[in-house]
């Protein structure tokens, strides 16, 4: 059992579509670099099938999907609600990839990252898929990573520079 | 009725909170707890009426909560919450005693749907066909009936699943189907279950979330991805608690035959012998219909 890239764009949307509500453009992946604060955040799957799945956006966006999910009509979610957010957003991705590969294997507990031009290394994994897409004109993008086969390559660099 | 939602995630909390209001399951007290562990503490001090739990957090995980209440004795209604919607893990958690596994991302419907039976009483599904805490199995004397399969399909799948009896599916040799062959006690082929391509499709399809078009991808191909295989596989071996309600003797899936597979002849002359049947059409949320025939020996 293994994961196309068509599966990963189609659990990102429904996640998306089901705990927020909103739709995602498909996008390539020059359009879908942000400017100015972003957030990553990473849930990594250990077992017969070991990588990570990697949620990155713009602050904005992520901003977006914590008022929704905390039903804040106004003003602005606080910095932990934000980061609260968006790792059960990618634990809720990465829990439903993880069904799609093959298993027994088992989720770690999300880590969010939060800054200004960073690039995020998981060791010893390298890119497996990559979706790309816009929402309320900000960028978002879920890496699918697996563990590298072979040592001598460099690690996977995510996340948004 | 007291209902304590244990989740890590405060946003994962709010959107449990807000589908129990929108599911209209009436006036309810609603805490909180941030882990197993503080949810272990709440439960102690005063056992709520029913428990929403995550399963991956941290301190103390969500089974590890569940079977330590069990061994204190405390019996809440407890279901999970949980993006990890694998067969594995569902029959995990019904084997630890959890009436209902709910798969993020959910909608108030499936809450709905699957929290009003069991708070009104009228459905105790998983513990009444689940292995009890010594480790043998308890049986449901209730009757194989489109109900009973519409609970289980509705806790594989973790969305909303209606079954009613239909007309009697035409069993030939030319239809493409998956069949799941089911030993108990001295009888190899105690019971089959017969599932037509559309259905197997859409299990198959809903288990993985893969999107709905590729249900008609598989039923234009006339046999299964390979990759459906397994989950179908253990979608079957949980099924083989529906024949536990209906007989005697413990059954268990002994065969998966897919559409391009050839069938044993005690199959072949199961389905064409007199037998007892029941037909049923399944309709799975977002995914589609398709019919299903179960035949007994027993």
């Amino acid at each position: 059992m293994s994961i196309s890239e068509k599966e990963v764009c189609f659990v990102t949307e429904t996640v998306w579509a089901e705990m927020l509500g909103l739709h995602l453009e498909p996008a390539g992946q020059a359009a879908t670099q942000p400017n100015g604060n972003s957030l990553t955040a990473i849930i990594h799957i250990e077992g017969a099938w070991t990588g990570a799945a990697v949620l990155s956006c713009s602050r904005r966006l992520a901003q977006i999907a914590a008022s929704i999910m905390f039903s804040l009509d106004e003003g602005e979610p606080a910095t932990e609600e934000v980061r609260d957010a968006l790792g059960e957003l990618a634990n809720v991705i990465g829990g439903n990839l993880k069904a799609m590969l093959p298993g027994p294997s088992h989720l770690s507990l999300p880590t969010v990252i939060e800054g200004n031009a960073y690039l995020v290394s998981v060791a010893e994994s390298v890119p497996f898929h990559a979706a790309h897409f816009h929402c309320d004109q900000e960028p978002l993008q879920v890496d699918l990573l697996i563990r590298n086969q072979n040592p001598r390559r460099p690690a996977a660099a995510s996340g948004l520079n | 009725m007291r209902i304590l939602i244990v989740d890590d995630s405060k946003a994962m909390r709010a959107i449990v909170r807000r589908a129990l209001r929108q599911a209209d399951l009436g006036d309810h007290s609603i805490e909180e707890a941030t882990n197993g562990r503080e949810g272990l503490s709440f439960i102690q001090q005063s056992p709520p009426d029913l428990v929403l739990c995550d399963l991956n957090m941290p301190e103390m995980s969500g089974l590890e909560l569940l079977r330590t209440i069990k061994q204190d004795g405390l019996n809440p209604r407890f279901g999970f919450v949980t993006s990890e919607a694998t067969p594995e893990l569902r029959n995990e958690a019904s084997k630890a005693g959890a009436l209902f596994v709910i798969t993020k991302p959910f909608s108030p419907d499936v809450f709905s749907e699957t929290l009003g039976p069991i708070m009104n009483g009228s459905v105790s599904a998983f513990s009444d066909a689940n292995p009890n805490d010594n480790g043998s199995t308890a049986r449901n004397s209730a009757p194989l009936t489109p109900e009973l399969t519409g609970v289980l399909l509705r806790d594989l799948l973790g969305r909303a699943v209606t079954v009613k009896k239909s007309t009697p599916m035409a069993l030939t040799a030319k239809t493409p189907f998956v069949i799941a062959v089911y030993s108990a006690g001295q009888n190899p082929v105690a019971y089959l279950c017969i599932c037509d391509l559309p259905l197997a499709a859409s299990v198959g399809a809903a288990l993985c979330m893969l999107p709905a078009s590729s249900i008609q991808e598989t039923i234009r191909a006339g046999t299964l991805a390979p990759a459906v295989e397994p989950n179908l596989h253990e979608v079957f071996n949980v099924m083989s608690r529906l024949f536990d309600a209906a007989g005697t003797a413990h059954a268990s899936l002994a065969g998966l035959h897919l559409p391009s597979t050839p069938l044993p002849a005690a199959v072949t002359k199961l389905m064409s012998g007199p037998a007892n049947r029941l037909d049923v059409e399944v309709n799975i949320s977002g995914y589609g219909v398709g019919r299903l025939t179960y035949v007994l020996t027993q």
